[in-house]
């Protein structure tokens, strides 16, 4: 049972995600965003722009190393 | 007839449709058109059951910004799943994996068969394609409620305001199929990696847009932010190349020089 639900976990991880690091910078990005988009609206989806493209970067360099 | 929210919901809902249109296509061109269509069909039937149930009281039950900050993120999510895997072919690092090798023979075993792609339902690409339209359709259906009702004072005026705004918005559907029926031929000529490279700008663009929408996120030009991200996307992905490039370049220039040394 719990080998079934390991293996379906992995499978969703796989196809939605792929990769722990976009998945977490992602997330942090968002999070982030959320939050300074009170204060700043428009800003900050300059900074979502910039954690995501940060997070596609660290991805890749982990990916070469 | 009342023309001017005919002309309003036509325009507003033009947007929504050229943004679920673009999705729908690239899922086309890259996965295939049977699954473009089962996820279209899907998330069309959705939202007819919503409507149905709903009716004009939809507007108040379904949080729009929690929808788009989902979908926006699980598109954010493809599209630098789809960015990664190009980047690094145009970098030329894709080959030092196995995955470049099961590729190239997928693609071999395909072309070997005589197809280019294959003609069954990809989950992935009816996930993609019913994501996109249940997203912007539901954004259609709250225009059409929103302009539809907003001016009226009585029952008989709500219904021809409705009637109105769903003739403005089917207008729109309708302009957007046959410009995509055109659009459709010289897009199947581009290269598969060039296309998946592109879908990938496209998904974390629109990805990006919606989701900073979720979150609270005012974009500058609203819609036509959706552009400035899709020409950031592709500055930052050829910086990237570049950077990679150059870091192969090097490690393999260290490589040769240790072994020379090392001789």
């Amino acid at each position: 049972m719990l080998q079934v639900v390991r293996n379906v976990t992995k499978a969703l991880f796989n196809f939605f995600v792929g990769d722990l690091r976009i998945l977490i910078g992602t997330l942090l990005a968002l999070v982030v965003a959320a939050e300074i988009s009170g204060l700043l609206p428009v800003p900050s989806g300059i900074l979502l722009f910039a954690m995501i493209a940060i997070t596609l970067a660290a991805s890749l360099r982990r990916e070469v190393k | 007839m009342q023309w001017m929210v005919v002309l309003s919901s036509f325009a507003a809902s033009l947007v929504e449709c050229v943004e679920a249109f673009t999705i729908v296509l690239a899922v086309g061109v890259t996965i295939n058109w049977r699954s473009a269509a089962v996820g279209t069909v899907l998330a069309l039937a959705i939202l007819a059951a919503l409507v149905g149930a709903f009716g004009t009281t939809l507007i108040s039950i379904i949080p729009l910004s929690t929808l788009r900050l989902v979908i926006g993120g699980l598109l954010i999510l493809f599209g630098l799943k789809w960015l990664k895997k190009a980047v690094l072919r145009y970098a030329g690092l894709k080959a030092l994996h196995d995955e470049e090798a099961i590729y190239e023979h997928e693609v071999a075993e395909i072309q070997a068969h005589g197809s280019g792609k294959s003609s069954a339902i990809d989950k992935f690409g009816v996930i993609l394609a019913l994501k996109s339209v249940l997203l912007e359709g539901l954004e259609v259906v709250f225009i059409v409620i929103t302009f539809g009702i907003s001016s009226a004072q009585t029952e008989a005026a709500k219904t021809a305001g409705l009637q109105a705004a769903s003739l403005g918005a089917l207008a729109a559907v309708l302009a957007v199929l046959i410009i995509g029926a055109f659009a459709h031929a010289p897009l199947s000529k581009i290269p598969e990696n060039t296309l998946k490279f592109g879908v990938g700008i496209m998904l974390t663009s629109f990805g990006t847009f919606w989701a900073g929408e979720g979150v609270g996120v005012e974009w500058l030009g609203t819609d036509v932010a959706i552009l400035g991200l899709i020409v950031a996307y592709l500055t930052l992905c050829g910086a990237l190349v570049l950077w990679l490039r150059n870091r192969s370049s090097v490690a393999k220039l260290g490589g040769a020089t240790g072994a020379a040394g090392g001789n």
